[in-house]
C-alpha cells in the first residue's frame, strides 16, 4: 500500500527522518518495502500482513505511528449534521441474508455537481497509486484510503424501486464499471433494484448504476461484507480490486458510520452535495469486546520483566483501555478491545502487542532451560553416513527439481498417465512429480557432457508413484540414486557393494532383472532376503540417445528406508590366529553358469575352512569366458596341515566340475 | 661355544662395515645363514655332541644372532636401494590430481544447521512432501479460503491433498506423538506455485525447528537465533528482530541478519507456538509453551557462499559442485 509521507502527518506529529520512521515501523510490525521520492513529498510503500486490514488506511498507520513514540493522534471529525437539511429523498434497502452484511450506513446525497476533483484530492490519490476520475469516485476512493473503509456510490435516478442484497444465483450476469460481463458463482454478494442486478457488491459496482456527468443525486453505500464471500467471489472471477482487498479481511466493524459522515463531509465540500434523507446504519454500534488478560502470562511468554504501569501504558498507546479486574484478581487485566482490533481475540494476541512495542531487539537474549530430549532420530544420521560413503567413493552430490514434465517422463519411459501431478500446473516443465531420481540424475548427466567425458553423480530425495486407493500420502518413498556415465557395470555394481560394506548389510542378493526400463538388459534387482532393495544396471541406449549421452551410462537407485532398516553398527570379528592358504583357480565357465554359483559352490565345497574369494581376471579365451579367482582358506584353530588343504581343494574341484565349469588345472593338484 | 657365537656376530658386523656393493650382502648372508655351509649352522650341527648341562639357552641365543643378522642385512640392502636413486625431480611439477566426491552446499548448509541446533538440544527427523490441506494448513490456524494463505501459492493433488508448501506442516503432526519437553528439526523439501526466477524455484528447501516444554520464552527464542547465527556466518554477526505475521505463532517475528556487503537480509520467520496449535497437538496450553521458526537453506547457502541465482543450485553443473 503506497502512502504519502504528507498525507500521514496530517494526523500525528512525524519529526524523525523517512528511514527512522522505516525502521521503527518496521520493528513494532508494519513493513516498510520501499521509500520513494514524489517531486515535494516522500512516498511510503507498506506491506500490511492480512490480519491488519485496519493499516490499510493512513488512520491506521498513523495509529501506529502514534503508539510507536507515545504521540497524539489527530483523526477529522466526523460530519456534524446528521440530519438531512432540505428536500427530503428516501431510499429502501434490504438485506435478505444478514451474514452476507451484518453492519453497513446507508443515505442519499443530492445537489452533487460532477467535476474533476481539487488538486489537494487528486494529488493525494495520485501519490497513492490511485488514479483521479471524478469527484464523486474520487472522494470514495480518498475515505477509503484515509480510514481503511471501501463503499460505493450509485446513481439515484438509474435506480428503480426498493434496492436488495443478496446471494447471487450461478450464471447470474453483472456488467460492471469495465464494461466487462461477468458471469457470476453462486454465493455473490449482488445488489439488485426492482428489475436489474446494480452491483457486484465488495468487488466493482454495475455499469447500469454508474455515477456520471449527468448525476444529481447519489445513493451512498458503506457496508461490511462477509469477508470469506468476498474472498471467493473475487478468487473464482479472477477480480482483485482496492475494495476486495480490504473487504476479504475483517474489517472494524463500526467504520462504516464514520466512513459515511466524513464522505458526506468531502462531497459537500468538493461537489456542494446534500444530505437528502437520514443516515441509516445498521448493526451499529457493535458490541465492545474485551479480553482478561494474567499479566504473569505477558511476562512468562516474553521472558522479559515488565510491570502492570508499562503493560497498560503500552496497550493504552495502541487504544486498548485497561481495567483492573478486583483486588483479589491481582494478576488479571481487563483488556478492551478497540472496534478496528478485529484480529485480537486472546491472551497470546495481547502479549504480542505488548512484546511489539517494547521492541524486541529490546528484549535480553537467553538460551533455552532445562535438559534437551533424549531420544535421538537416526534416520536422518544414517543419511549423512551415506552421503559421506558415496562421496568417499569420487561421487558428486546433486539436488534437482522434484517436479518434471511429460515430455521428460517419456523419455524415460515412464507412461505420463500413470504418473502423479499436481492438478493446478503453472509451468509445463513443472507438472509431474518424478517417479525416479533418475530424472535429475541422467538431466545432470546430459548437462556436464560439454565439459567432462566421465562423471558419477547421486542424489537423495523422494519418488512419487500415483495410488488410485488408499493413503495418497503413503506413496513418497525416499531414495538413493547414482548415475555413472563413461564407466563399467562392475564399477557400478562396486559402489553399490562398497555402500553395503560400509553399512555392515550382509546377505545382498543380486539377480538378473527383467526388463526394467529405463534400466537396460545388463542389470540386476538387488534383494534382501525377500526385500526388494533396489536396481543397478546399465540405462538402456535408446533413453542415453534421447539425452545425447554417447558413452556407456549405468545406475543404480536404492530404497533408502529398506537400507536404514538393515544397516548395523559395526561389530568387531577376530582376524585369522593361523595362516591363510591362498590359490589362485583359473577355468572355463559356460555361458549358462554364472559367478555367483561359482563363488556358492566353492563357499559351500569349503565350509567352514572358506575365508574369502575375489576374483582376479575374467575374460574371453577362444569364444569362452575363462576366469580366475584367488581363493583364501584357514581354519579357526589350528594351521592347515598339507592333507587338510588337498582334501579342501579336492572337494572345491569336485564341486566346480559338479556345477558345470572347466577348472584349468596342473595335474599335481 | 658361548663364546664362538659372540664371536661369529662381531666378525658379522665387521664384515658387513666393509661391503660397498649390494651383491656383496647377498655373499654375506649365504656365508652365514646358508642352510648347508653356513657359519651358524655348523655351530647348530654341533648342538648334539654338547653335554646336556651346557645345551640349555643356546638354541635361543643361535635364534637371536640368527634375528639380528637377518635385520643387519635387510636395512644394509634397504639402505642402498634408497640411495642408488638419485634421480631429478621438478618440484614445481604440479602434483598427481586425485579425484574426490562432493556433498552438495544445500547438503553442508543442512548439515551445518543440525550441528548447530544439535548442540542445543535438538534432533531431527523428516516428513512427508506430499501432504494433506489439514496439516499444512488448517492444524495452523489456516481454514480454507484464509487470506494468509495467498502468501503461499500452492500446488495441489487433489481438493484435500497438496504439495506442502512449508515445513511447518511438520509441527502438529510431531506434536500429536511426543510428549514435552520437545527440541526437533525438520529439514525439507516444499513447494510453491511461483514463477521460477532468479530466487524462486518451485521446489526448494526448508528447516523448521520446534521447542515445546514449560518454561520456553520468547527471550530463548531470540537468544537461539542469535547464537545460530553467530555460529552460522561468525561471530561477529549482528541479528535485528521486528513483528510480523503468522496465524500459527503468536507472538511472530521475523530475523534479519547484517550482511557485511548486502547490509539487512532477511533470513527467517519465528515465533511463540500459537495456542490453537497447542491444542490441535493435543496439548494443552495452559501447561505447555513452545516456539517455532522455519529458514531456508538455499537462500542460507546463497548468502554464505556468495550465489546469486537460485538456479545454480539446483542445475548441478559439475563445474560449480567441484568448488564444494
Amino acid at each position: 500500500m503506497r502512502l504519502p509521507l504528507s498525507w500521514l502527518k496530517e494526523y500525528v506529529e512525524i519529526k524523525e527522518p523517512p528511514q527512522k520512521l522505516a525502521d521503527d515501523l518496521l520493528f513494532s510490525g508494519t513493513k516498510v518495502e520501499s521509500i520513494e521520492k514524489a517531486n515535494d513529498d516522500i512516498v511510503f510503500d507498506f506491506e500490511i500482513t492480512p490480519n491488519r486490514p485496519d493499516c490499510l488506511s493512513v488512520i491506521g498507520i498513523a495509529r501506529e505511528v502514534a503508539a510507536i513514540y507515545d504521540r497524539r493522534l489527530a483523526i477529522p471529525s466526523p460530519f456534524s449534521e446528521t440530519t438531512p437539511a432540505r428536500r427530503k429523498k428516501s431510499v429502501s434497502f434490504s438485506v435478505t441474508e444478514t451474514k452476507l452484511c451484518p453492519a453497513y450506513s446507508v443515505g442519499v446525497i443530492d445537489s452533487v455537481k460532477i467535476g474533476p476533483s481539487p488538486d489537494w484530492l487528486a494529488s493525494k490519490l495520485e501519490k497513492s497509486g490511485v488514479r483521479a476520475i471524478d469527484n464523486i469516485v474520487d472522494v470514495t476512493n480518498y475515505v477509503m484510503l484515509e480510514t481503511g473503509q471501501p463503499m460505493h456510490a450509485f446513481d439515484y435516478d438509474k435506480i428503480s424501486g426498493k434496492m436488495r442484497l443478496r446471494s447471487s444465483r450461478k450464471g447470474e450476469r453483472v456488467t460492471t464499471l469495465d464494461s466487462a460481463e461477468r458471469i457470476l458463482p453462486a454465493g455473490a454478494i449482488i445488489i439488485e433494484d426492482d428489475e436489474k442486478l446494480i452491483d457486484l457488491a465488495g468487488l466493482m459496482g454495475g455499469k447500469n448504476s454508474e455515477v456520471d456527468k449527468t448525476t444529481t443525486t447519489l445513493v451512498l453505500h458503506v457496508p461490511l461484507y462477509d469477508p470469506l464471500s468476498i474472498r471467493r467471489a473475487s478468487q473464482y472471477l479472477g477480480l482483485r480490486t482496492e475494495a476486495s482487498n480490504r473487504f476479504e479481511k475483517k474489517l472494524d466493524p463500526a467504520a462504516h458510520r464514520y466512513a459515511f459522515e466524513r464522505a458526506v463531509q468531502l462531497i459537500s465540500l468538493t461537489t456542494g452535495g446534500k444530505l437528502s434523507s437520514p443516515i441509516k446504519s445498521v448493526g451499529y454500534p457493535p458490541q465492545q469486546r474485551s479480553v482478561l488478560v494474567p499479566i504473569s502470562l505477558i511476562r512468562k511468554t516474553l521472558g522479559i520483566s515488565i510491570n502492570r504501569t508499562q503493560i497498560e501504558d503500552i496497550l493504552g498507546r495502541l487504544e486498548f483501555a485497561t481495567t483492573k479486574q478486583s483486588e483479589d484478581k491481582e494478576d488479571a487485566l481487563k483488556v478492551t478491545i478497540p472496534s478496528f482490533r478485529t484480529d485480537i481475540n486472546e491472551p497470546v494476541d495481547l502479549t504480542e502487542e505488548v512484546g511489539r512495542i517494547y521492541g524486541y531487539n529490546n528484549f535480553p537474549k537467553t538460551l533455552p532451560e532445562g535438559s534437551p530430549s533424549a531420544t535421538d532420530h537416526p534416520q536422518s544420521n544414517s543419511e549423512r553416513e551415506l552421503r559421506q560413503i558415496l562421496s568417499n567413493l569420487g561421487l558428486k552430490e546433486i539436488y534437482s527439481n522434484s517436479l518434471t514434465s511429460a515430455k521428460m517422463l517419456e523419455d524415460l519411459s515412464f507412461p505420463s498417465q500413470n504418473m502423479l501431478k499436481v492438478s493446478n500446473r503453472l509451468v509445463i516443465d513443472y507438472e509431474y512429480l518424478r517417479p525416479t531420481l533418475l530424472v535429475g540424475l541422467i538431466t545432470a548427466a546430459s548437462l556436464n557432457l560439454e565439459n567432462f567425458e566421465k562423471s558419477s553423480l547421486f542424489e537423495i530425495g523422494r519418488v512419487f508413484e500415483k495410488k488410485e486407493n488408499g493413503d495418497p500420502l503413503s506413496s513418497q518413498s525416499k531414495k538413493i540414486s547414482a548415475i555413472f556415465v563413461n564407466y563399467n557395470f562392475s564399477e557400478a555394481k562396486g559402489v553399490v557393494e562398497t555402500t553395503f560394506k560400509d553399512l555392515n548389510i550382509k546377505e545382498v542378493k543380486f539377480k538378473r532383472a527383467a526388463d526394467q526400463a529405463p534400466f537396460g538388459k545388463t542389470s540386476a534387482t538387488i534383494f534382501l532376503g525377500n526385500r526388494l532393495l533396489g536396481i543397478v544396471g546399465e540405462i538402456e541406449k535408446r533413453i542415453l540417445e534421447k539425452f545425447d549421452i554417447p558413452t556407456p551410462t549405468y545406475g543404480f537407485e536404492l530404497d533408502l528406508e529398506v537400507l536404514q532398516a538393515y544397516a548395523k553398527a559395526p561389530y568387531y570379528e577376530p582376524t585369522p590366529k593361523f595362516p591363510v592358504v591362498k590359490e589362485n583357480i583359473s577355468m572355463y565357465l559356460p555361458k549358462t553358469i554364472y559367478f555367483s554359483d561359482i563363488a556358492n559352490g566353492i563357499k559351500a565345497a569349503a565350509g567352514k575352512n572358506f575365508y574369502s574369494l575375489e576374483l582376479l581376471e575374467d575374460d574371453i579365451i577362444k569364444g569362452q569366458r575363462s576366469i580366475l579367482i584367488d581363493i583364501k582358506y584357514y581354519d579357526p584353530n589350528h594351521t592347515l596341515k598339507k592333507e587338510e588343504i588337498a582334501k579342501i581343494r579336492g572337494q572345491v574341484l569336485e564341486k566346480l566340475k559338479k556345477i558345470g565349469a572347466q577348472p584349468r588345472t596342473s595335474p599335481n593338484f | 661355544m658361548k663364546t664362538e657365537l659372540e664371536k661369529l656376530l662381531i666378525n658379522f658386523k665387521k664384515e658387513i662395515e666393509k661391503i660397498e656393493r649390494l651383491e656383496d650382502t647377498e655373499t654375506l648372508r649365504v656365508k652365514y645363514l646358508g642352510r648347508k655351509s653356513g657359519l651358524l649352522q655348523k655351530i647348530t650341527a654341533q648342538i648334539p655332541k654338547l653335554p646336556t648341562s651346557q645345551r640349555s639357552g643356546i638354541g635361543t641365543m643361535i635364534n637371536e644372532i640368527r634375528a639380528q643378522i637377518e635385520h643387519i642385512l635387510e636395512e644394509k640392502s634397504a639402505k642402498r636401494k634408497v640411495s642408488g636413486e638419485e634421480t631429478y625431480v621438478d618440484v614445481s611439477t604440479p602434483g598427481k590430481k586425485f579425484e574426490t566426491g562432493s556433498l552438495h552446499p544445500i547438503t553442508l548448509v543442512i548439515e551445518e544447521i543440525k550441528e548447530i541446533f544439535y548442540y542445543l538440544g535438538f534432533t531431527w527427523t523428516d516428513g512427508p512432501e506430499v501432504e494433506s490441506d489439514l496439516y499444512n494448513f488448517q492444524k495452523l490456524n489456516m481454514p480454507p479460503d484464509h487470506p494468509a494463505r495467498d502468501a503461499q501459492q500452492t500446488y495441489y493433488i487433489d481438493s484435500e491433498t497438496l504439495l506442502r508448501t512449508h515445513t511447518s506442516n511438520m509441527q502438529v503432526r510431531f506434536l500429536e506423538n511426543h510428549k514435552p519437553p520437545i527440541r526437533v528439526l525438520f529439514p525439507g523439501r516444499c513447494y510453491r506455485r511461483d514463477m521460477p526466477d532468479t530466487t524462486h524455484l518451485p521446489s526448494f528447501y526448508q528447516i523448521e525447528g520446534l521447542l515445546v516444554d514449560d518454561r520456553s520464552k520468547m527471550t530463548d527464542l531470540l537468544g537461539s537465533l542469535d547464537f545460530f547465527a553467530k555460529r552460522f556466518f561468525g561471530k561477529k554477526t549482528k541479528i535485528r528482530v521486528y513483528g510480523h505475521h503468522f496465524p500459527y505463532t503468536e507472538p511472530s517475528i521475523e530475523v534479519e541478519v547484517h550482511h557485511p556487503k548486502k547490509g539487512w537480509i532477511e533470513i527467517l520467520g519465528a515465533g511463540m507456538v500459537h495456542p490453537d496449535v497447542l491444542r490441535n497437538g493435543r496439548l494443552d496450553p495452559g501447561k505447555y509453551r513452545g516456539w517455532a521458526f522455519g529458514m531456508g537453506p538455499d537462500r542460507l547457502a546463497m548468502l554464505k557462499y556468495g550465489i546469486n541465482n537460485i538456479r545454480i543450485l539446483y542445475n548441478n553443473d559439475l563445474r560449480f559442485l567441484n568448488q564444494f
